[in-house]
């Protein structure tokens, strides 16, 4: 006679405190449009083909450049979402092994003169 | 119909050279890779003799364009810092992708690495294609993989395949996933002809398998460009105007113009 179905679930299976990769990239992409009166903003993109692995990229657009993206820096990242790998350009790849170093290495990039220097040119040439 | 000369000038400052080989094949649209001179030396090497060409704004580092045509026809959709996706927009043409890449080099990166940044190449090219409404894209690099390389044949890559029959297909679906193809017409120009260099790359490496020859600059375009584009077109580049760009071995002259030689392909669309 079946009985009730017995749970083999831990209890506490749903509690996460772990911040992924992409919320963060997409906490910082959200902060470009107020600095700037939105005449940039900056988004996450998934990047499609390199299983197994996700590949997200960070990217700056410009609307009053016709929609034009730039991307500042790729990270890849398996399921489990550490490590994770930074591609950024002029640097050698970088891992981090959990979400404090990732979001040390994002600071990082964000506040670097690399990617100040991107922005800067490219309000430049809206306001050309 | 326009010419496209792209040429991975490998950093040196040639810009009269540059100028040379553009005027030497009426180039309407100029990509420079590894260029580090100032666009505007650049443009007094186009513009020697008439002021022709103008600098289209861009943001790669590693890529310069400089049209014939006024340079905002030629529009920025996408970019990094090795790729650079444009819509070209012609009077009385259609409207097409040109998409330009420098990936990453061959001495400091794996074969795999390569391949995957093939995979993510094909990615960045699909996002732009479905964005824009049609696959018209013509793919123009220094990809530092050569042709039969898995990241340029594979269907997560750049699935590009050396047949314009089977090209023209359009499409084939593996593992129940569409993939779309690209003709890479770089095949036809590997070893000996009569005229022409091995290849558009030398490198002597003291390793059991060696090519000597790569071809690492390559053009590639989507079937639905093939009917504007002749295979005879498509030059590798050994003098511009009066100066040889190959040293007395026979290699690309690295000491006086660039370690990669520039390739040239007429483009009717």
């Amino acid at each position: 006679m079946a009985g009730p179905e017995e749970d083999f679930w831990p209890e506490d299976i749903a509690k996460t405190e772990m911040v992924t990769p992409v919320s963060m990239m997409r906490a910082q992409a959200a902060i470009l449009g107020q600095k700037t009166n939105n005449q940039l903003t900056a988004s996450v993109q998934p990047i499609s083909g390199a299983p197994p692995h996700f590949v997200w990229s960070f990217q700056i657009t410009s609307p009053s450049l016709g929609g034009y993206r730039y991307e500042i820096f790729r990270v890849q990242h398996p399921l489990t979402l550490y490590p994770a790998v930074f591609m950024w350009e002029g640097h050698a790849n970088t891992t981090v092994q959990d979400d404090r170093s990732f979001k040390d290495f994002l600071k990082q990039i964000i506040g670097s003169d690399q990617t100040k220097k991107i922005v800067q040119a490219l309000l430049a040439q809206i306001v050309r | 119909m326009p010419t496209f000369l792209f040429w991975n000038i490998g950093g040196k400052s040639i810009s009269q050279l540059i100028g040379a080989a553009a005027l030497a094949v009426d180039a309407d649209c100029v990509v420079l890779c590894e260029c580090s001179i100032e666009p505007g030396k650049v443009l007094e090497g186009l513009n020697q003799r008439a002021p022709d060409y103008q600098y289209a704004f861009g943001e790669c580092e590693h890529l310069r364009f400089f049209t014939k045509f006024d340079s905002r026809f030629l529009e920025p959709t996408f970019e990094n810092a090795r790729i650079s996706i444009r819509r070209l927009t012609l009077p009385a043409r259609k409207d097409i992708l040109i998409a330009a890449a420098h990936l990453p080099s061959r001495l400091f990166h794996s074969a795999e690495s390569l391949a995957q940044e093939c995979v993510i190449l094909g990615g960045y090219i699909q996002t732009e294609e479905e964005i824009v409404g049609h696959k018209r894209t013509i793919l123009m690099g220094d990809l530092n993989v050569n042709p039969f390389e898995s990241g340029v044949v594979g269907t997560s890559g750049l699935h590009a395949v050396l047949s314009r029959s089977v090209a023209a297909r359009g499409s084939r679906i593996v593992q129940d996933r569409e993939h779309h193809f690209f003709y890479n017409p770089m095949w036809s120009h590997f070893g000996d002809r009569e005229d022409c260099p091995p290849g558009t790359y030398y490198y002597d490496r003291a390793e059991a398998v060696n090519y000597y020859w790569h071809v690492y600059d390559q053009v590639l375009l989507r079937p639905d460009l093939l009917e504007g584009f002749s295979g005879e077109s498509l030059r590798v580049l050994t003098t511009a105007g009066e100066t040889n760009l190959l040293d007395l071995a026979g290699r690309p002259d690295k000491a006086n113009a660039s370690d990669h030689l520039p390739i040239v392909f007429d483009l009717t669309f």
